[in-house]
């Protein structure tokens, strides 16, 4: 199959698949999460100092920083802190939900770009260090600079998890497009 | 002779000591101007008569058994306009109470007390804090309702939980539902 000069390979599956493409520059740089940094806007907060929670209600995003850039709105938030309110332990981000993620650069300087959204919702915790994409979840791979050389990968399925100690991308009847540049002769 | 000069000047003295007396009891008291608290005063006014207390600077509201609600302590004076039915305060210092206990406390430049409403206007770039200081609010004006409990601020309100800083343009606490609310341009930051 050969669209515009790229090579793209089309895979379905109906019952679990386990894709190992993710930002591979990311993996580094997520496992020191626990130490980011999240910066978040919404047209309303409502923090509840008993149970240290804050609901973020009307254009809700969050930019959460640790050596990438990874981003989340969804017309609501809800974000469990930590104790000394540093830290977010858990969010969850009622649909539909759009993510994106720059990750850092990998070994051969190649910088990555994944756009993900899902109808339902989405999920993040901190002790299993997991994004979950609930209902119709979908996420486009490029690689950046984005051109007619990049490389390019797009998901779907009905559950998508992001391992981000692993970099293990876990789709459930998932369906992958793969497209990559032709190998000069 | 010396007998009659000693008779004399005891009656002098008399006299004197019973001329003292007469004008002491016959002078009008003086007052402290009619609209203000003096430091000293302790008497409230008909307005301020039940369940408000005032004595020097210091004013306090306690409920119908007699619990505190509330007490403030001004920096200078209270001043109160019976006409308008309003007090005001400056450089204030207020604490709410809860359960018996200090729950928040309150430092503004100035404040107005509504008898009638029993609302409490701060003004000019208030200070909120809770009694544990772990939430704090900056705005620049912030109502007391009393009826609500609830502190309403509004105009770049900032709020700060521990390494958790959220700003927008309105703030609400609520402090029996233990839940802060922001609105208008919402922009939060969680950690150091």
């Amino acid at each position: 199959m050969n669209m515009r000069g790229n090579q793209r390979v089309a895979i379905r599956g109906c019952g679990v698949l386990l894709g190992l493409l993710l930002i591979a520059g990311a993996a580094a740089a997520q496992t020191e999460i626990k130490t980011q940094t999240a910066d978040l806007r919404s047209d309303s907060m409502s923090f509840n100092w008993t149970t240290n929670e804050m609901v973020f209600i009307g254009n809700a995003s969050v930019n959460i920083a640790n050596g990438h850039h990874a981003t989340l709105t969804a017309p609501k938030l809800t974000v469990k802190l930590s104790d000394k309110g540093d830290r977010v332990i858990k969010l969850v981000a009622a649909g539909p939900v759009r993510m994106e993620i720059i990750g850092a650069a990998d070994p051969q300087g190649v910088k990555a770009r994944i756009v993900a959204t899902a109808a339902d919702r989405a999920e993040y915790s901190e002790t299993t260090q997991k994004i979950v994409l609930y209902g119709d979840a979908q996420a486009d791979y490029v690689s950046l600079p984005e051109g007619p050389d990049s490389r390019r990968a797009h998901f779907t399925g009905d559950i998508m998890e992001a391992d981000l100690n692993t970099s293990l991308l876990t789709v459930t009847k998932a369906h992958l497009q793969v497209s990559s540049p032709l190998a000069k002769p | 002779m010396r007998k009659t000069v000693g008779i004399a000047i005891i009656a002098l003295g008399v006299v004197l000591a019973a001329g003292v007396v007469i004008y002491g009891l016959t002078r009008p008291p003086t007052r402290p101007p009619a609209n203000e608290v003096a430091p000293a005063a302790t008497t409230p006014t008909d307005a301020l008569k039940g369940e408000l207390q005032v004595e020097g600077a210091s004013v306090s509201k306690t409920d119908a058994q007699g619990h505190p609600l509330w007490s403030l302590q001004a920096g200078t004076k209270v001043t109160l306009n019976p006409e308008q039915k309003q007090a005001t305060g400056k450089d204030v210092h207020w604490s709410l109470q809860a359960a018996g206990k200090t729950a928040w406390l309150v430092d503004a430049p100035s404040l107005v007390i509504d008898y009638t409403t029993g609302r409490l206007t701060f003004t000019d770039g208030v200070h909120v804090s809770s009694a544990d200081g772990k939430q704090q609010v900056k705005v620049r004006n912030l109502t007391y309702e009393p009826d609500s409990k609830q502190l309403v601020g509004t105009g770049g309100a900032e709020f700060r939980s521990q390494q958790a800083t959220v700003t927008g343009e309105r703030v609400v606490v609520d402090t029996q539902a233990h839940k802060v609310k922001l609105s208008g341009g919402v922009r939060a930051h969680v950690g150091p």
